[in-house]
């Protein structure tokens, strides 16, 4: 071997860091015989010595205690977000969790109401002057209620409909998509003025701003009402009541309205 | 150089656990253990003790933030913290590039000054070698300089090296040879005139010198 395959041995061996038994050997066996090389590695240890005097020259940090006192107070507001961070996802989850479930609810209402086909919904004179379409819904599956008539469908666009609480529909232009759609609408739920009000559906938050629609009836176990924020007393034998759903131009659902729902019922505040 | 650590204490990666989990008193406790590491391996880097002082406390802060992070099987605390650390080096120097060198030439390229016979640290006073040595070691181009930094002077393994800085094992050992050769080649010339080339190393670069040597926590001495 030539003298400097030798030079990073003699460097590793001059700054204690480890070196093969081997090769050890084999470099002590070259320096008895290599006088340059016997004193390169002297010199490799005057640097290394002369490298730890460096080392051990550095000023220690002069402001370690305030590094560490604002270390700490960041770490304690960080960990502090932490666990507010967390408590607010478990909130989300929770929140999410019940947003999920209505929106099951309410997609099953559609699917059945879906399912079931668009049937007319009889104007009280009978001339089929409604503006809404309507669907009769007698079976959703969530009810169990017994079939409605059928009723023949109708298919006109809606816009805000506010219908008297004879259950004639008529449309209110000047409402038009008031709080439906991406707006929650005002609690609402018998107005004094004789009409029932549609109220926006929880999973209606959100969606885009409702341009037009249709209304479908469908029919709806009381045990289910509490789920759209009603508190009612049921008074219907069957256990169901019946509902029109305002479905919004994209097919979602975006407000309710009980037809012929007792005035003891109530929406929670 | 690094104590051996205890064995009874808490390991590093231990510590940072806890400290990922919450547990300030851990965060302290490996705060207080490793700041100087981080502390002097930037102080070498940079020369500067406010810069190195800026760049523990950044350091720490990603400890901090995402000490949850660390993977114990790529690398030591130490060896993951110097990598933390090297980064917010290499920052600071691209940004400022007053903290790079001047007063020697950083092409990579060490001089064809012929080191063979002569000891260029033989017959310096400590304090003249260590202040030479130290301007030297500031001078290598950063590749160099990280080597010697962490090789040499915080006597950290090759392979706790090649962490930090990222490189295989065969590259920081043969950077810190070529590092040394620079080095030596450097000294050699100073050597010529160590007394004049201590002084005209302080006279023309005060406010590094004033960064390092003037500080009060400074050991380096005057002994000979």
């Amino acid at each position: 071997m030539s003298c400097r395959e030798y030079e990073a041995d003699i460097v590793d061996l001059a700054r204690g860091a480890g070196v093969s038994v081997e090769a050890e050997a084999r470099l002590r066996g070259h320096l008895d015989a290599c006088a340059g090389c016997a004193a390169r590695l002297v010199r490799e240890q005057h640097m290394t010595a002369a490298l730890r005097d460096v080392a051990d020259s550095a000023p220690q940090p002069s402001r370690s205690d305030a590094i560490e006192a604002q270390l700490l107070r960041a770490f304690a507001a960080r960990h502090a977000a932490g666990t507010r961070g967390t408590a607010s996802r478990r909130r989300r989850i929770v929140a999410r969790t019940a947003w999920g479930w209505l929106a099951t609810a309410a997609a099953l209402i559609v699917a059945a109401v879906l399912w079931r086909g668009s049937a007319r919904w009889p104007s009280p004179d009978g001339a089929g002057q409604g503006s809404a379409e309507v669907a009769a819904a007698p079976a959703v599956s969530l009810a169990a209620a017994p079939p409605a008539a059928e009723t023949a469908p109708r298919r006109d666009e809606v816009a805000a409909p506010v219908l008297p609480r004879d259950g004639s529909p008529q449309a209110a232009p000047g409402r038009a998509g008031a709080g439906v759609g991406g707006r929650a609408l005002p609690a609402e739920p018998a107005a004094d003025d004789g009409i029932l009000r549609f109220v926006s559906l929880p999973t209606a938050i959100g969606l885009p701003e409702f341009e037009s629609g249709r209304i479908v009836r469908v029919e709806l176990a009381t045990a289910m009402l509490p789920a759209f924020g009603f508190d009612v007393v049921p008074d219907s034998e069957s256990g169901v009541v019946e509902a029109d759903v305002l479905i919004g131009q994209d097919d979602q659902p975006r407000a309710i309205r009980f037809v012929n729902l007792k005035s003891d019922s109530r929406r929670r505040q | 150089m690094p104590a051996a650590p205890p064995t009874d204490r808490v390991p590093d990666d231990e510590l940072l656990r806890q400290a990922a989990a919450g547990d300030a008193q851990a965060f302290a406790e490996l705060f207080r253990r490793r700041h100087p590491d981080v502390f002097r391996f930037a102080l070498h880097l940079t020369g500067s003790v406010q810069t190195a002082e800026d760049v523990v406390q950044d350091v720490f802060m990603v400890v901090v933030r995402d000490g949850a992070r660390y993977e114990p099987e790529r690398a030591t605390v130490a060896a993951w913290l110097c990598g933390i650390a090297r980064n917010f080096v290499r920052q600071r120097i691209e940004r400022d590039r007053r903290l790079t060198s001047v007063d020697f030439t950083d092409d990579g390229e060490p001089s064809a000054v012929d080191n063979g016979a002569v000891d260029p640290l033989a017959g310096l006073l400590r304090a003249e070698r260590i202040e030479i040595l130290r301007r030297a070691v500031h001078a290598l181009p950063l590749p160099y300089r990280e080597a010697v930094v962490l090789c040499d002077l915080q006597e950290m393994s090759y392979g706790d090296a090649a962490a930090a800085l990222g490189c295989p094992v065969g590259t920081v050992r043969s950077r810190l040879h070529r590092a040394r050769t620079m080095l030596a080649a450097r000294l050699a010339v100073s050597a010529l005139s160590p007394a004049a080339s201590a002084a005209d190393a302080r006279a023309r670069t005060p406010s590094r010198d004033a960064g390092w040597a003037g500080q009060a926590g400074a050991t380096s001495t005057g002994r000979g």
